[in-house]
Formats: structure tokens, sequence, C-alpha cells
């Protein structure tokens, strides 16, 4: 009957401990979107962005090999050829880490989106947010240079 | 035996908490209804004697944590039968049509946690000639909802009628400004 026991716990254990390792890349191209070669980025800052998301995602896009700003809409060079706007999610476990990155490639204009991406990470399969930046990027030109 | 006897009752005590859990966990949540996002009666500036092909693509039933999102098949659908119902197009076909309505579910937002659930939906719509790529009209709307924590008592649950709800605007919006297009 112990070893039972035993045996249940230790089953709901693992149950516990697979759910917190929940890891998910989606990225997608929308239908005619067309983007430049070598484009001029500029990634959107959100309001109240303490952790300074937008700049890590436009060191992430310098760091790939393209020239990129950040910033509030106003400070948009009119040359931009895409625009970057993102939503981060933040979860407790332990510490605050990013458990969701979403980001959206859009036309600066129209704001219409070309190309979308997200990267979902839960406790145990954290990532740092530069980490996750990279991973929906990557995904996000993948996706847009496979169609 | 009276080691084993304690034993046996610990299990059925734990067993049972786990029971009661499982079983009011489920009796609880609710699905994603398609009635419920279909935005009746709609208010259109004019209808259009044309026939009209929808697709949608970027949707999913649920995210990895079972949240439930709005499926490609549940967008489809609705906006199939909000179009007939409501006589925007002549009629709605699945191929040789005048427009095809394409429809992107870029992103929704839903909380994590918290007490009043606030969903943000964006959905891309664009509206072309036929089959071709002629793009005649093109948008990304955004809309949101929100569930207060007196309006259900469970978080998920507030989630799903905030995910209707958000989306139900949304396809409210898109169709009222394709009424007033000039095809």
């Amino acid at each position: 009957m112990k070893k039972r026991i035993v045996l249940f716990f230790i089953l709901l254990a693992f149950g516990f401990v697979s759910g917190c390792s929940i890891v998910e890349q989606r990225a997608a191209k929308l239908p005619g979107a067309e983007i430049k070669e070598k484009p001029k980025f500029f990634v959107l800052s959100l309001e109240g962005d303490k952790r300074n998301i937008a700049l890590v995602i436009s060191d992430e896009l310098e760091a790939m090999g393209y020239e990129s700003d950040s910033g509030l809409k106003s400070w948009m060079p009119p040359d931009t050829d895409v625009l970057v706007t993102f939503e981060d999610r933040w979860f407790w476990d332990m510490a605050n880490y990013m458990i969701r990155l979403n980001m959206e490639f859009r036309d600066p204009v129209t704001e219409y989106p070309l190309v979308v991406g997200e990267s979902l990470r839960t406790s145990l399969a954290r990532k740092s947010p530069p980490e996750m930046a990279r991973e929906v990027l990557t995904g996000m030109f993948a996706e847009y240079e496979k169609n | 035996m009276k080691n084993v006897n304690r034993y046996e009752t610990m299990f059925s005590i734990v067993l049972s908490v786990l029971m009661l859990m499982f079983l009011s966990g489920c009796a609880g949540p609710m699905a994603i209804q398609e009635q419920a996002m279909k935005p009746t009666p709609l208010e259109l500036k004019k209808t259009h004697d044309f026939s009209v092909c929808v697709s949608a693509q970027g949707g999913r039933e649920k995210d990895p944590f079972g949240i439930p999102q709005v499926s490609n098949e549940q967008l489809v659908k609705t906006v199939r039968e909000s179009i007939i119902e409501s006589n925007l197009f002549s009629k709605v076909v699945p191929q040789n049509q005048d427009y095809s309505l394409d429809l992107f579910i870029v992103r929704i937002s839903q909380p994590l946690v918290g007490r009043d659930a606030t969903v943000k939906i964006e959905i891309a719509w664009t509206m072309r000639v036929g089959l071709s790529e002629v793009v005649i009209w093109q948008k990304s709307i955004t809309t949101s909802a929100t569930t207060l924590e007196n309006e259900n008592s469970l978080l998920f649950n507030r989630i799903v009628l905030a995910t209707q709800e958000a989306t139900r605007k949304n396809i409210e919006q898109g169709l009222t400004e394709i009424s007033a297009l000039a095809l």
C-alpha cells in the first residue's frame, strides 16, 4: 500500500512538473505580404514598458544585421520599411520571467500586419528576453522566406 | 495492520479531494460559442448584390494552456452566417465568387491571472476581387471586451465570455465597414 501511495505522488509530481515546461513557437506570413530586401525596422515602444523590451527587440534585429530603431510612433523615421509591434507577458515562479512574447511586422503607414510570431515558454523552459526576441524573430524571418 | 489501514484512509481522502477538484472543474468551464460571436442585428450602410467567399487563417481552438481561443472554422462560420442573415452579400459561396473575404487572426490577448478578464482580439480583414490578388479594401481591426468578476466566478469562463464579446465586436465593425464600400 505504501509503495502505491509513493508511486501515486511521484506520478502526480511528474504531472505538475511536465506542465511547467510548455514550449511553443508560432509564426505566419499574411497572404500577399511583401517586405523589401534589407528593410529598416522601427520597434514601437509600449506605454509603461519598464523592461525596455522594444530596445531588446531592436538590439536583436541589429545583431541579425538589420538597421533598427525603437521608440514612440512620433519618433519613427520617415524611411522606416517595417513597423514592429509586440506584447510581452510575464509570470512569477520563484522570479519574474517572460512567459510569452508576441510580435508583428507591419506596414509602417497602414499598420496592416505582414508577418506574425509568438514564443511561449513556461517556467522550466524559460529564456531571457533577448533569447525570446531572437527566437520569435528567427521564426518570423524563416516563415517569410519560406512563403 | 493498523498502519495499512491508516495509509488506505489517507489515500482515499487524497483521491476523493482530487476527484472533487477534477469534477468541479469539469462542471464549470465554458467553450466558445459561435452564436455568442454573431452580431445581431447588424446596422449596415447598404447591401451588395454580389457573391462572396469567406476564409480564415491564424486561428486555433485552444492555446497551449487549454484556454479556448477562436478557430478558423468558428470564425468563418460566424461571419458567413452573419452575412447571410444580414443580406450584406446576396450569396455566400465556397467557390466562383465575385469577391473574396480573407480573415487573419493576428493576435488574441487573454489574461493568465487576475480578477476582471479583458481580452483583445486583432483580425486583419481583406477584400479581394474574385480569385485575383486585387485588394479593394484592407484593414486590421482590434477590439476588446471585459468580463467582470461578478459576472462569472471562474476566470476561465470570464476569459471565454470576453473572447466571444471581443470577437463579436470585431465582426460587427468589419462587416459594417464592408457595407459602406462601393463595390
